[in-house]
């Protein structure tokens, strides 16, 4: 199988984000600060979470390590490489999908490919392959209108899967799905990453999503965004939904609300 | 999973014969004959005497004329010549300037300062009223008619497309972004499909300008042109002729558009907004 990951061992499959800080700019040009001296080492192979309340800066913390957006200040490393700006090796899910509203399901996967320089036969191999692992047999030829919120986003994980990235960078992906369809993907995910383990970086809301997905969860603060806990999720893999009664879940859960509940408020109120 | 997905595609059983709504109650049979009252109405009030002819020619007067001049007299077909070139190379150019610099108008802010006072100037001056300055500076022939049918297309087609440009999702710019796309490529994949749609319908919303500027060109100052041909047969009291020569530019101006949608249905269905 060709593949652009080299040997994936020792720190090759690392992200490394040291004192990284960063500001957006108001239309005014006042500036606002979002991410405050974050720094994260981040396993090879490891599933991470990023949890926090909306403002927290995740997001654009999620984008920084994709190369999106350059850091202020601070430094990111990916792969034992200082990110400079996007990359093949790392692929990004969007919560929206974003989809291009033209193209079939199938072309929007090749999309990636094509963008990335993968030729078109074997493109359209990886593609087809895809389709499959997603259980999108049926919809290749589905424009993005045609299809529900869930088929959507399981177009969106192929196109980045196809492209073979050693880092899957998730943007709150079922964050705009029902609460079903949310936890069906959530499982099949699971089952995706234990298969072959690359390293994510997974942006939630969510608690429950959080631990069951993860290795290990950064729990971050506002005001600016910062990180304020790393939390290692101790539950044997593979996991599944059942383990949701485990004490070690329902202690954990309980933990992590501990911590976010002063920041929840602080943003509602 | 996907089961009830894929049931919902696929089309129902028929409804009974007796639920369907009867087939001269659509659309398109009340359109025809609408259109077939009209001309019989026209007809009669013309041809019975209510109307002198010089006020207005029966629609058999007008098929006489058109008979006449298309295949007996021959005398229409220059006068259509000189009359499509104008337009021709006008629409023309107003399309190739209209987008080339609507697309980097819109994508590029600077430039978009740089020529936004004028293009907003030149937008709401009336191209018309520009005539006798062109006609001043290139004389009554081709060019300064040219130069009237690209000014009354081209700003249409240009906002239309800067628009379409400043309307391209910044999230699928992200996207293809993250994909590792240039700048290059974000425009091919990205701003130029969104921008689509905007620009067939600034080159539709431009096909009545570039009519209105060849007639209102050739009205003003000529010897030669279909808007020519009208107003010589006007000063005479040609009705029948006056009548078929602003025919004529309605047939354009609906062959045009209807070939705008055939070239849309064909090849832009996908870029429709969704």
């Amino acid at each position: 199988m060709l593949s652009s990951a080299p040997a994936m061992d020792g720190n090759n499959a690392q992200i490394l984000c040291k004192d990284v800080s960063h500001w957006f700019f108001k239309s005014d040009g006042t500036p606002i600060q979002v991410l405050d001296r974050v720094s994260l080492t981040l396993e090879p192979h490891s599933f991470t979470s990023l949890l926090g309340p909306s403002g927290c800066g995740k997001t654009t913390l999620l984008r920084v390590i994709d190369g999106l957006i350059r850091p202020a200040v601070g430094t990111v490393t990916v792969g034992g490489e200082a990110v400079t700006g996007p990359s093949a090796n790392r692929a990004m899910v969007f919560q929206e999908h974003n989809l291009l509203p033209w193209k079939t399901a199938r072309e929007n996967i090749r999309f990636g490919c094509k963008l990335v320089g993968i030729p078109a036969n074997e493109s359209l191999r990886r593609a087809n392959e895809a389709i499959a692992l997603m259980g999108l047999n049926g919809f290749e030829h589905h424009l993005p209108s045609q299809l529900s919120g869930g088929m959507k986003q399981r177009v969106g994980i192929a196109r980045a899967l196809s492209i073979h990235p050693q880092f899957l960078l998730m943007d709150e992906p079922f964050g705009a799905l029902d609460a079903q369809t949310r936890e069906v993907l959530q499982i099949e995910l699971l089952k995706i990453w234990e298969a072959d383990r690359k390293t994510v970086v997974f942006v939630t809301h969510s608690l429950d999503e959080a631990i069951l997905l993860s290795d290990r969860i950064v729990i971050m603060g506002t005001r600016p965004g910062h990180v304020k806990a790393v939390i290692d999720v101790d539950l044997p893999r593979p996991r599944s939904d059942d383990m949701r009664a485990d004490p070690v879940w329902t202690n954990l859960r309980r933990h992590l609300w501990q911590l976010l509940k002063p920041e929840m408020i602080e943003v509602v109120g | 999973m996907n089961a009830h997905d894929t049931q919902a595609l696929q089309a129902a059983a028929d409804p009974p014969a007796s639920v369907r709504p009867p087939w001269w109650t659509s659309g398109r049979a009340i359109s025809i004959a609408s259109v077939i009252v009209f001309l019989v109405v026209w007809q009669w009030v013309t041809s019975a005497g209510y109307v002198e002819p010089i006020f207005l020619a029966s629609p058999t007067a007008i098929l006489d004329v058109a008979y006449d001049q298309f295949f007996v007299s021959r005398e229409i077909y220059p006068h259509i010549l000189v009359s499509l070139t104008e337009a021709f190379v006008g629409f023309v150019l107003a399309i190739v300037v209209g987008v080339l610099l609507g697309l980097a108008m819109g994508r590029f802010d600077r430039l978009r300062a740089v020529f936004e006072p004028f293009v907003m100037a030149l937008y709401a001056t009336p191209s018309v009223a520009l005539l006798p300055l062109f006609i001043l500076w290139l004389g009554i022939g081709l060019w300064s008619k040219v130069l009237i049918v690209f000014l009354g297309g081209v700003f249409a087609i240009l906002v239309n497309t800067m628009a379409g440009v400043r309307g391209a999702n910044p999230k699928l710019i992200e996207t293809a972004q993250s994909f590792t796309a240039s700048e290059g490529e974000v425009f091919a994949y990205i701003i130029l499909p969104s921008a689509m749609p905007f620009i067939v319908a600034g080159i539709r919303l431009a096909i009545g300008r570039v009519l209105i500027s060849v007639f209102v060109a050739e009205l003003y100052a000529s010897n030669q042109g279909v808007g020519f041909v009208v107003t010589q047969a006007a000063a005479s009291y040609a009705t029948a002729l006056m009548l078929m020569g602003i025919l004529l530019f309605t047939l354009a101006g609906v062959a045009l558009s209807q070939a705008l949608t055939w070239v849309e249905d064909q090849f832009l269905g996908r870029f429709r907004e969704h």
